[in-house]
């Protein structure tokens, strides 16, 4: 048998038919492309988060979360953390090398006559360390400006254009709430956090001063603790536990009025978050690409019946069933991989229109591969009947 | 060359009735000879033809072609002996539409082992004088030609034995006589030919008539 003849004549088939070619093969180009399309934008995504949780995150780091809700029913509001609980920690535990106490809130900003309703975040002194967010100009908050609680703050770059358009905003006034501030600095651009607050749109002044004169309040939202390096991260969170427990005076039966995240934790948070993108979404794709099975088995099926004579014929110039019955599969499967092909092709020419508009967005290669394996999977199930029912016919018949 | 005994085939008709299309037929068929089968429509010939060319199986008899006795072959053993020893013609052509005569010429070579079917396709293509139409589709070509490609193909892989089931029964008398002047050709070169037909004339021209009716086969004496 020659198998040149063989592959050439189910690559011809395709010219032979055109439309049903085409019309065979089209589930599977859909399906593929949007399988690449939802996982390479799904991942990116899901890398883009990972990014910036683990600026926040990284290393020997752990955030604490106070917690906002009610955690019994006696009208008591169970966070408590203040920035007293995080001198405490950093004295009584050697591992804690650093921190940073945060509070956020909205408050009117304003400069002569624009208003913008803006996120205001209370910041430490060593926030610039601790955040790894400093200046891009002027200058970070000093020590005297933190404990007198002055009314001085740092913009966002994107709020320096906001309010301030071409004008310098070093050492301008802006109000806050109503209260003056004078604008110290500019902070370095840090893009969206995961929730996608525009970090760059936000306004930070003193922890002290967001305490006393903007909020009023006694406990802070959340702090960032540095470890010493390489600190064993499951362990230091037993003894932050034990600590704030104590210092709370929870007893025995009372939950933790406050989380503790450490990068592991918010990776796997962030992965689990993502499956609906990363998994899910395309699996979508993959029912698809089955239902493209059917269809091409169904358009097949049709075929062999139309091709009776064909079939007839070959058998009476020498095919056997097996030459038959791989004559159908080869179609399948030439059909499922080229148009598998085309579909990645289209796929990676998507992702790369939108990687233009969102730089973050990159081909997810494995859902390529998975892709055209897909494409294969696809073929295969798809020429089994076919090509077993144009086997089966018998010539005499299939001749009449 | 052809030689079978007791052939019988009977067929269930939708009806459940059983057919008996053939009932015990003996016969033979020199190498070289050129054999005309006739008889009225429904009395076998067809039914004949195929079990001799393998395509079916007879219900009981025994049949050696070549020497060998092929009644009990397995199915690819039977594959292979279509493709290497017998060339078919048929009435409808069986051309594959949308596909050259080169390629419709090389479609046996596809399921043999040869060094270059298309030079061969085009060799036999020559041999049925259709050097000029080689790729051209069947819907270009004319009834003549479209047999004429057909019995290229049954011609490409060189075959001891050419079946042919009413070759002409769709041509006109002048494309007729074309195609028969191929046959005797064919016929002269020396190969085994058995042609069914219905016409007298094709078949006094051939070297020996073989009668079949009711199902039952008789040697017509030679002219």
């Amino acid at each position: 048998m020659n198998k040149r003849l063989i592959l050439s004549g189910s690559v011809r088939v395709f010219a032979r038919y055109k439309l049903r070619s085409f019309l065979m093969g089209l589930g599977v180009v859909i399906g593929v492309a949007a399988l690449i399309v939802m996982r390479s934008v799904g991942t990116s995504a899901e890398d883009d988060v990972l990014e910036n949780f683990n600026r926040l995150f990284s290393g020997s780091a752990m955030t604490i979360m106070n917690r906002a809700q009610r955690i019994d029913g006696e009208g008591q509001w169970a966070g408590k953390l203040t920035v007293e609980d995080l001198e405490a920690l950093s004295a009584e535990l050697p591992q804690v090398v650093d921190f940073d106490p945060g509070k956020t809130a909205t408050r009117e900003v304003s400069y002569r006559d624009v208003n913008r309703s803006l996120m205001i975040r209370g910041a430490g002194e060593r926030a610039d360390v601790v955040m790894g967010r400093g200046v891009m100009r002027g200058e970070f908050f000093s020590g005297s400006e933190i404990r007198s609680a002055a009314r001085v703050a740092l913009i966002g770059f994107k709020t320096a254009e906001s309010l301030f358009e071409d004008e310098d905003p070093l050492g301008k006034q802006i109000e806050i709430g109503g209260s003056p501030f004078r604008i110290k600095g500019v902070l370095e651009e840090h893009g969206f956090d995961p929730h996608g607050m525009d970090l760059d749109d936000q306004v930070h002044v003193p922890i002290t001063t967001m305490m006393r004169r903007i909020v009023n309040a006694q406990y802070i939202d959340s702090a960032r603790l540095l470890l010493v390096e390489g600190a064993d991260l499951e362990a230091a969170v037993d003894d932050v536990t034990d600590v704030l427990r104590a210092r709370h005076e929870l007893g025995a039966t009372v939950q933790d009025d406050f989380s503790i995240y450490t990068p592991n934790q918010v990776q796997r948070l962030v992965k689990e978050a993502n499956q609906v993108v990363t998994v899910y979404l395309p699996a979508t794709a993959v029912i698809a690409l089955l239902v493209a099975a059917i269809v091409i088995a169904n358009i097949m099926l049709m075929s062999v019946r139309e091709r009776t004579p064909e079939i007839g014929l070959r058998k009476a110039v020498g095919a056997t069933e097996g030459q038959i019955k791989g004559q159908f599969f080869a179609e399948s499967l030439v059909t499922s991989l080229f148009s598998g092909l085309i579909g990645a092709g289209l796929g990676i020419a998507i992702v790369a229109v939108l990687g233009m508009h969102n730089t973050t967005i990159t081909i997810a290669p494995d859902a390529v591969a998975f892709g055209l394996l897909t494409a294969l999977v696809v073929g295969t199930l798809a020429g089994y009947l076919p090509a077993r029912r144009a086997a089966g016919l018998e010539a005499v018949e299939a001749l009449k | 060359m052809i030689q079978f005994r007791n052939i019988r085939k009977t067929y269930e008709r939708p009806d459940r009735a059983r057919l008996e299309v053939l009932k015990d037929v003996d016969g033979r068929i020199e190498e070289g000879a050129f054999a005309a089968v006739v008889g009225p429509s429904g009395s076998g010939k067809s039914t004949l033809m195929n079990i001799l060319g393998l395509l079916d199986q007879p219900d009981s008899g025994t049949y050696t072609l070549n020497g060998r006795e092929v009644t009990d072959l397995d199915p690819t053993e039977r594959a292979r002996i279509r493709n290497q020893d017998i060339g078919f013609v048929f009435q409808q052509f069986h051309l594959l539409p949308r596909t050259s005569a080169v390629e419709n010429v090389t479609l046996p070579l596809v399921y043999s082992d040869v060094p270059d079917p298309e030079d061969r396709a085009v060799a036999a293509l020559a041999r049925v004088g259709l050097s000029d139409r080689l790729h051209h589709h069947p819907h270009e070509l004319s009834g003549g030609q479209q047999q004429r490609v057909a019995i290229a193909r049954a011609l490409v892989n060189n075959p001891r034995l050419i079946l042919a089931d009413e070759p002409t029964g769709n041509l006109d008398a002048e494309v007729t006589e074309e195609i028969m002047e191929i046959f005797l050709g064919l016929h002269r070169a020396g190969r085994t030919i058995m042609l069914i037909t219905h016409d007298s004339d094709l078949a006094a021209r051939c070297t020996e008539r073989l009668r079949i009716e009711d199902g039952r086969l008789f040697e017509e004496a030679t002219v």
